[in-house]
């Protein structure tokens, strides 16, 4: 249930943003990174928008290929860092 | 000249790292100051600029600037190497808009007025000299106007060294390593009424450009050597690139400087041709030794390197104007982050840095002939690498087999879950419209 609000508002916030590539219907199943959605540019923005809207802190060791392919996966990273006690980060949440 | 004694963030040079860095925060709000040793418009080389670029200036917001200043637009690159030529075509790759060919003196100040009307304010005249950095992080960088004059002294939250080859924080921590598998020398000048290679290979007059978008045009040029021509707006330039040991065998049996780039210019094979009409600028040739490098720290407490002072490799892909906007936008973001969310700063400024020795292995992987030896490429190349959209990745591997360079490539990328196309063509000669 979580997750699948979490993957959602991901969604909501890619056809949101990620303007240069309107050609691009994006569902759960888009490939992010392979087509062009996330570019090296928007994955930026993307770590702003969930750092913020979650009140997690990205390990640097997250910030692969792997964990962006698509709005699914990204929500699954994001539950497990939300789920784990960050560290050194402030929880605003 | 007024020399503030505080900022958010100190920027070291006006090239398109530093001008686009500067933007971008001083857009945020930040007090941003920007300093170069010399006055622009400055010439430099460099001209050569890849569709990616468009993204950034979108973002920048100096798309229309860009439009309206004309440049040549560039429809891709054709190789000759052996016995091969083949072309390479931008339109293939899923771009909206075309390659570059850039005068950098005007691209340059049209960025830097860019950081300048966003709030960033310029200094130009003032060389750094040193800088310090505090228990805190904070940094105090000594300027200085090279006329004996006393230094001045800014103190700021960051400082980013975008000094390009003249590497201001690497130079002052003794961390600028030479790329010994990369020992060149680079020899250009500027050439006027040159022909060109405009699609499917045909030979053109240099007036024909506005109707005939040229291509870049490389050729091989023995051993590891190659050169480019670059028609841009009212001349062409033409460089080679010779290892160190051929330039010194070579060089002391011709008159001058002059003589041995124009004579070794016009003894390749389809170079010649273009050049037979031509006649070198009276701005003579310039020469660049032991260009390729990288530095052991990119960044730390208080400071992010971007663009080429951040290590550079060879200019054989054209990447350097989009890596130093990407590096700008980069350092902009994890400083803007590192103010926001002090408590994280490491974590943005490993980020950076990560980033860019990814992007600095790849395109050491694309350039290098056979890097020592073989074995894999670095996992930092592959990993940056699998950042790339599928068209980005099809267009460095179209561009990396036109050459004999590509072997490192080819293992990085096709280790990869999905197979990556090659689109480059075949041609079987350069002729005559």
């Amino acid at each position: 249930m979580r997750m699948a609000d979490t993957t959602q508002m991901i969604l909501t916030w890619l056809r949101e943003t990620a303007t240069h590539s309107i050609d691009v219907e994006i569902t759960d199943e888009t490939e992010l990174i392979e087509q062009g959605v996330l570019d090296s540019l928007q994955v930026l923005s993307l770590v702003c928008f969930v750092e913020d809207r979650f009140g997690i802190a990205l390990p640097v060791e997250e910030f692969v290929p792997e964990n962006f392919k698509t709005a699914p996966v990204i929500a699954a990273m994001v539950e497990r860092l939300c789920a784990s006690p960050a560290p050194s980060a402030t929880r605003t949440r | 000249m007024a020399v503030p004694a505080n900022a958010d963030i100190l920027v070291i040079g006006g090239g398109p790292a530093g001008s686009s860095a500067a933007a971008l925060l001083a857009r945020r709000g930040y007090d941003v100051v920007l300093v170069d040793k010399v006055r622009h418009p400055r010439e430099t080389v460099g001209e050569s600029v890849l569709p990616s670029a468009w993204k950034y200036f979108d973002l920048l917001g100096v798309t229309r600037a860009v439009e309206h200043e004309g440049f040549v637009k560039k429809a891709g690159g054709v190789v000759a190497w052996g016995d091969e030529i083949t072309q390479i075509s931008f339109r293939d790759f899923a771009y909206g808009r075309p390659g570059l060919h850039v005068e950098r003196a005007a691209l340059d100040y049209l960025l830097l007025n860019n950081a300048k009307a966003a709030g960033a304010q310029i200094l130009e005249g003032l060389r750094a000299e040193s800088f310090i950095t505090d228990d805190a992080g904070n940094s105090e960088v000594a300027l200085s106007t090279g006329n004996g004059d006393r230094a001045q002294r800014v103190r700021c939250r960051f400082l980013i060294d975008a000094t390009g080859q003249a590497s201001f924080t690497a130079r002052q921590f003794g961390t600028k390593q030479l790329d010994t598998d990369f020992r060149f020398v680079a020899l250009w000048g500027y050439f006027t009424g040159s022909r060109y290679v405009s699609s499917d290979g045909i030979i053109r007059e240099f007036e024909d450009i506005p109707d005939h978008s040229p291509m870049t045009f490389v050729s091989h040029l023995g051993g590891w050597g190659w050169a480019w021509h670059i028609p841009m707006r009212k001349e062409t330039s033409v460089g080679i690139v010779v290892s160190v040991d051929d330039y010194k065998k070579h060089v002391g049996s011709h008159a001058s400087l002059e003589q041995y780039f124009l004579s070794t210019c016009r003894g390749i094979e389809h170079l010649s041709r273009l050049l037979a009409p031509a006649r070198l600028t009276s701005s003579g040739v310039r020469i660049m030794r032991d260009y390729s490098y990288a530095p052991d720290r990119i960044a730390g407490p208080g400071y992010f390197v971007i663009g080429d002072a951040a290590g550079f490799v060879d200019p054989i892909f054209s990447i350097g104007v989009v890596m130093a906007l990407y590096s700008g936008q980069l350092a902009a973001w994890a400083i803007d982050r590192s103010l926001q969310r002090p408590v994280h700063a490491p974590a943005y400024r490993k980020l950076f840095e990560n980033q860019m020795r990814g992007r600095y292995e790849l395109a050491r992987t694309m350039a290098l002939p056979v890097s020592d030896g073989a074995g894999d490429a670095p996992d930092g190349a592959k990993m940056y690498f699998d950042f790339f959209s599928k068209s980005e990745q099809e267009l460095m591997w179209s561009a990396a087999s036109m050459t004999t360079r590509s072997g490192n490539l080819v293992r990085t990328a096709s280790d990869g879950s999905a197979p990556v196309v090659l689109k480059r063509r075949q041609l079987d000669a350069l002729r005559f419209a």
